[in-house]
């Protein structure tokens, strides 16, 4: 038998064919002998796995087995199908600092942008929004920029923005 | 106020149940059920007692984690079952991306000598008992290829279709088609060397 012939075989034995395939297999077993000893041969050889898996058992006890079992649970996750929020969180845990330290990043830039590497714009204005508070509002309209501050009023150079 | 719930008198069902509201001693007790089985299929795919403990007990993790999924379209240790086979087999490719393939592997997969042998002997496990043949499959398991193994595996012991086994292992039908026809081969060849031994014996 070809290597063709003898998947189709198989796959007969399998019940993986239909309609045409399984009657020409039909028609080698009628005719093959060779296609019978194959079909035999594989039979017998499922049949004996299929009611013989081998066993293996654990060698420990249960409370042994248990407790690993028990404290990936407990760290991993509090309930059962919690498992997407828990990644979630523990994303921005992990991701929080970067983050922080990417917005203090982008505010420095602003901030070089409108006061060191060019210069105040004519058509920009200040605005102390809060003096209680120590906010201040930069706006720029040519670049259509509105920078928000907060600082802290005990600072001498801001006490005359007052 | 209401009465514990004697757990080891329960069915699975309804220990399933009572898991899913977050009981952790129902789940014990599914474990404890049928912590064997869920073992013994990591173990029959990856023939290592250290990588079959780590990764049965990394099912039942994932188990407790997935457990509303389940919705008992299969029993409770068929679901765990395949659990732990996704597991073997993740281990698996990770394990084949980090070593280079055999020069015997290879051969294998190309059919080995075992595809084009006669059939000298059709029925090589005739005359064995059960104790014997169970003993003998399980030697001749660890003479397969990992790949060999898992869709004798998959197809003989988990009863799955070809397009099921495909799926799993991430391969065409036809190679799981050849690789189980040499598997088969090869049980076949390797039984039958055995029986002859003990006909000579």
């Amino acid at each position: 038998m070809n290597e063709q012939e003898q998947l189709k075989l198989q796959a007969y034995l399998d019940g993986e064919l239909t309609g045409r395939d399984r009657r020409e297999v039909t028609a080698w077993l009628d005719a093959r002998e060779d296609a019978r000893a194959m079909l035999t041969n594989l039979q017998h050889v499922r049949a004996a796995l299929r009611g013989n898996e081998p066993e293996h058992r654990l060698d420990c006890t249960r409370e042994f087995y248990w407790q690993n079992i028990a404290r990936g649970i407990e760290s991993a996750f509090q309930e059962p199908g919690a498992g997407v929020m828990e990644l979630v969180l523990r994303w921005l845990r992990h991701h929080l600092r970067q983050l922080a330290t990417a917005g203090i990043g982008m505010a420095l830039v602003i901030f070089a942008f409108t006061f060191v590497a060019g210069d105040v714009q004519a058509d920009s204005e200040w605005e102390v929004l809060h003096p209680d508070t120590g906010m201040v509002n930069y706006r720029d309209y040519q670049n259509g920029l509105t920078v928000v501050m907060v600082y802290d009023r005990s600072t001498p150079g801001f006490a005359k923005g007052d | 106020m209401a009465s514990q719930p004697d757990r080891p008198t329960l069915t699975d069902e309804q220990l399933v149940k009572l898991a899913k509201r977050g009981d952790t001693l129902a789940y014990e007790e599914l474990v404890a059920r049928h912590r064997d089985k869920v073992y013994a299929r990591a173990f029959s795919m990856m023939r290592n007692e250290e990588d079959a403990f780590d990764l049965s007990q990394e099912a039942w993790i994932k188990g407790w984690q997935r457990l509303k999924q389940f919705q008992g379209d299969s029993s409770f240790a068929t679901w765990m079952t395949r659990i732990v086979i996704n597991l073997c087999l993740d281990l698996m490719r990770k394990q084949k991306r980090q070593r280079s393939e055999s020069i015997e592997n290879l051969a294998e997969e190309s059919g080995g000598v075992e595809r084009q042998m006669p059939v000298d002997d059709p029925n090589p496990t005739e005359g064995l008992e059960r104790a014997e043949l169970r003993k003998r499959i399980d030697q001749a398991m660890t003479q397969l290829s990992e790949a060999h193994r898992t869709v004798l595996i998959l197809h003989e012991f988990e009863e799955l279709e070809y397009k099921a086994i495909a799926k799993r292992m991430k391969c065409s039908l036809g190679t799981v088609m050849s690789r189980l026809f040499y598997a088969r081969r090869r049980m076949a060849a390797l039984m039958a060397g055995w029986k002859r031994e003990q006909e000579e014996e």
